[in-house]
């Protein structure tokens, strides 16, 4: 796979506080050259990022989406920022979710993000669902929280060809269940391999705090 | 009399529709549950190799191997015991390795772990604390990070750079 997704980690950073809105940025680090890593693009978010759940990238390596969830005063959000040009990366979207309780609870196979999280207003005893974002039609298509998925918390899920997995957690017991999914087929004319879009998610990021203190945020 | 069986079929159609066929949860999307297996404690899902599937906790050392060959129908393989102390953080790569981040009193230790057994394992030791989380890249390149500050090793756990943000940090841009 080529690209230059591979040689870019991301990273968000906050420079106070959690709840504080100063100095908040994005970042790519350029590992082509490991022996000397460089910041190779950044943007200012200068507010709104609170406590970030879960990061993943979809849509590399010619496209490249960030997508992060995060809690603002119990409400969960994802925003969507394209890191194509790391000298010039951009917000695009701003969506509610359902509560994002894990941080590894996002999958992406280009054209879409799969997020596990609980129903939008809901509380922490409801069931879990899965939310089905488009970043063409820069959407959400999709938010079920069936009995499907009667599960108190989903905290993690791995996308493999056909098959969704949803790993349970909360209560006991705990559950690994397996979903057939029809109609998420993604474009291949965008990733290079099968496992592109999922393999360039390892690529993906986590916080960076300054605050010490700060870092069991995430 | 009519309209009893158009009521009937009407309510018969909606059962079809709604529970006998897989759930509709978009037009053209639909997900139906093929199997549920019951599982222990475990925090995270991940595949590695061709077709291995693995579960971890954050609170053991264990993981959980699964051949997902069979992707709708997983079978349990055996249970690793990688580590005494519990996994912190694990890195995927497309072959048949993973890295994995395990922290015990004094040390913060990056691992490495194959289909053959083969283990590298590194220790690096922080006046502050460990990783807070790895990634791996093409390569594979492997990155902690720390705080403010992320390193980067070769696939054989060789410290190549590390980045301190510091100086950025200070920065608004």
């Amino acid at each position: 796979m080529t690209g230059f997704a591979q040689d870019l980690i991301y990273a968000v950073y906050k420079t106070d506080s959690w709840k504080g809105h100063a100095n908040n940025g994005l970042l790519a680090f350029d590992i082509s050259d490991p022996t000397n890593v460089l910041i190779s693009g950044s943007l200012n978010v200068t507010d709104e990022i609170g406590t970030i759940t879960s990061a993943n990238i979809v849509g590399a390596p010619k496209r490249v989406e960030l997508i992060l969830t995060e809690t603002i005063a119990n409400n969960n959000y994802a925003k969507i920022f394209d890191v194509y040009n790391k000298n010039n990366m951009k917000e695009l979207d701003t969506f509610e979710t359902g509560r994002v309780t894990h941080k590894q609870a996002i999958e992406s196979i280009y054209p879409y993000i799969i997020i596990a999280s609980k129903p939008i207003g809901e509380s922490q005893n409801t069931i879990g669902g899965i939310q089905i974002y488009d970043v063409d039609q820069r959407k959400v298509v999709s938010m079920d929280a069936s009995s499907n998925f009667a599960e108190p918390f989903i905290v993690d899920s791995y996308l493999a060809p056909s098959y969704i997995y949803m790993l349970s957690g909360g209560l006991n017991p705990h559950h690994l269940k397996i979903f057939h999914q029809t109609g998420l087929s993604y474009n291949d004319h965008i990733s290079d391999s099968p496992g592109g879009s999922i393999f360039i998610t390892s690529l993906a990021l986590l916080v960076l705090i300054k605050s010490k203190g700060n870092s069991n945020l995430i | 009399m009519e309209l009893i069986t158009v009521g009937k079929a009407l309510y018969l159609s909606s059962l079809i529709i709604f529970i006998l066929l897989p759930q509709v949860v978009n037009a053209g999307i639909t997900l139906q549950e093929v199997k549920t297996i019951e599982i222990g404690n475990y925090d995270s899902i991940f595949s590695y190799g061709y077709h291995n599937v693995a579960l971890y906790s954050n609170q053991s050392g264990f993981i959980d191997i699964y051949d997902a060959e069979n992707l709708a129908s997983p079978t349990y393989v055996k249970t690793l015991n990688v580590s005494d102390t519990p996994i912190q953080g694990i890195g995927t790569t497309p072959g048949s390795w993973f890295y994995y981040l395990t922290q015990n009193d004094t040390h913060c230790i990056l691992n490495k772990y194959g289909k053959d057994n083969e283990q590298n394992t590194l220790t690096r030791s922080y006046s502050d604390g460990c990783y807070d989380s790895i990634q791996v890249s093409l390569e594979p390149v492997v990155v902690g990070f720390h705080h403010n500050s992320l390193d980067v090793y070769d696939a054989s756990l060789e410290l190549m750079s590390s980045f301190t943000m510091m100086q950025i940090s200070q920065n608004s841009f």
